[in-house]
């Protein structure tokens, strides 16, 4: 390699060194000069209530009572497991709880399927809560057979709240 | 209860099911939330702003507006009273609160979306059903003070054992997440047990018993410094502590039996009282004839069948109980 040849190229590695310093030297002012940008956002509590019918021709909003078996008045109480089934969406931690808005009614029982009766009552019963998600609920109805029978006239009362936790 | 993804049915939504806002005295603070029909049928609603409370049972008490000391209610005003929804139609409702000049501290309400339904006349006995969704409202002015304290520690039971703290929300604003560890020593110093709960939140005046189920077995016994430590997001926590002393059981022939009592299946509690070798009715009969002997007294753990933490008549009723079970298993 001649003397000029050997100083041309070196020549070219200084110029490719220069600009790669220039190129790099602006990549750190556009660092420098760059904007950093915090999105902020919130998921807003929502929540759902929903009756899931079971059948089409059947208003999820009003319940039959059906008419008490001979093996009913024999257990003492009439039941109808899943008498209601609804659907809870929330992304957050939730609750439903029954009440009956009046008080002078025939003793019901109710309980969120898989727990235990209770008494519907004017106070309030929680028959499900849970984490955020979506859940299907199934409400079981029991009413105890004795000197009162099955209400007649006026239906009976249930008032489902979904509320956060 | 199953979790659900399919979403058939009739449904009604909100926008928001809680809101907690910092308000200073005086101030207006505005919010809207929205409200869709997702039945395949008109939605009529009535909205109300109300009260609520929460009882110790866990349910929310829905109340008239203006019932309680810290009821937001009486300064709130509310866009729409009644909204009709067609199938896919949503509606903006706006409420606006204003706190007292004197106001410190959180102050809450609700509203309550209702639905109203004609249940129409029915030929036999039926019941209506309705739905109603709560929108929680929280206001806390800027002053507000957090702080909370532990009312008392206390054990409860014999086997198993179950340790609880009462907290109180002593301050003005509202604690939204109160965490607790429970932690016990030994006298050497050492850590014989720690637990901490799932989170609660408590509004400022009212108090919550927090309870974690201890290790302790029948057979265990010592002396524990069982503490409750509470992380209700302060600069500080707050803490209460009691000794738990479990005396060593020294059992010793009940009445003129001539065995010692035996736990037959492990479960720390000491069914075949009479020493015999078999857990039957005649158990029933050593205890329930012998509830006041020493060797029973002295041993309350053994015999502690209901789990009150006291020798009762009961625990004779829990006996039995686990004797029905027992056989029914076998």
């Amino acid at each position: 390699m001649t003397r000029r040849r050997l100083f041309r190229s070196s020549r070219w590695v200084w110029i490719g060194c220069l600009l790669t310093a220039f190129l790099a030297a602006g990549s750190v002012a556009a660092i420098q000069r760059s904007v950093t940008v915090q999105a902020h956002w919130r998921v807003l509590p929502y929540q759902v209530l929903q009756f899931v019918d079971t059948d089409d021709d059947a208003s999820a909003a009003v319940y039959i009572i059906r008419e008490p078996t001979a093996r009913d008045w024999e257990k003492g109480s009439m039941e109808d497991e899943y008498a209601f089934r609804l659907r809870v969406v929330s992304n957050t931690s939730w609750k439903l709880q029954v009440t009956r808005p009046s008080a002078a009614q025939v003793a019901v029982e109710i309980r969120g399927h898989g727990s235990r009766y209770a008494p519907l009552t004017q106070d309030g019963l929680v028959v499900a809560a849970g984490a955020n998600g979506s859940y299907e609920i199934g409400i079981d109805i029991r009413i105890p057979l004795g000197q009162d029978s099955v209400p007649v006239g006026e239906p009976l009362n249930l008032v489902f709240t979904l509320m956060s936790l | 209860m199953v979790l659900s993804a399919s979403s058939s049915g009739r449904a009604i939504s909100v926008s928001e099911s809680v809101v907690r806002a910092v308000v200073p005295p005086e101030q207006t603070h505005w919010f809207s939330f929205e409200i869709l029909n997702d039945d395949q049928a008109d939605l009529r609603l009535a909205l109300r702003i109300v009260d609520w409370l929460e009882s110790e049972d866990g349910v929310t008490a829905i109340l008239p507006p203006g019932t309680h000391a810290r009821s937001a209610a009486p300064r709130m005003t509310l866009s729409d009273t009644e909204v009709t929804l067609l199938p896919g139609e949503s509606a903006a409702i706006t409420i606006s609160a204003t706190l007292d000049p004197a106001a410190d501290g959180t102050y809450w309400a609700g509203c309550l979306v209702q639905e109203i339904v004609d249940s129409g006349a029915q030929d036999g006995p039926s019941m209506a059903v309705r739905r109603q969704l709560l929108v929680r409202l929280m206001y806390t002015t800027p002053n507000a003070r957090g702080t909370a304290r532990v009312v008392r520690v206390w054990s409860s039971g014999s086997n198993p054992i179950t340790i609880h703290a009462e907290v109180e929300n002593d301050g003005t604003a509202v604690l939204d997440v109160i965490t607790s560890l429970f932690t016990a020593e030994d006298t050497e110093g050492r850590t014989v047990f720690e637990s901490s709960s799932p989170s609660i939140s408590l509004l400022p005046g009212f108090s919550a018993e927090i309870s974690t189920p201890a290790p302790w077995t029948t057979d265990d016994s010592g002396t524990f410094l069982v503490r409750a430590v509470i992380d209700f997001g302060g600069d500080v926590l707050v803490a209460g502590q009691i000794v738990l002393r479990l005396q060593p059981l020294l059992l010793v022939p009940i009445g003129t039996h001539d065995a010692i009592p035996r736990d037959l299946d492990g479960d720390g509690w000491y069914e075949d009282v009479d020493g015999s070798g078999a857990f039957d009715f005649a158990d029933i009969d050593v205890l329930s004839e012998l509830l006041d002997d020493p060797g029973v007294v002295r041993n309350l753990r053994a015999f502690d069948f209901d789990n009150d933490g006291r020798i009762t008549p009961l625990d004779v009723t829990g006996l039995l109980h686990q004797l029905g079970e027992n056989r029914s298993q076998t």
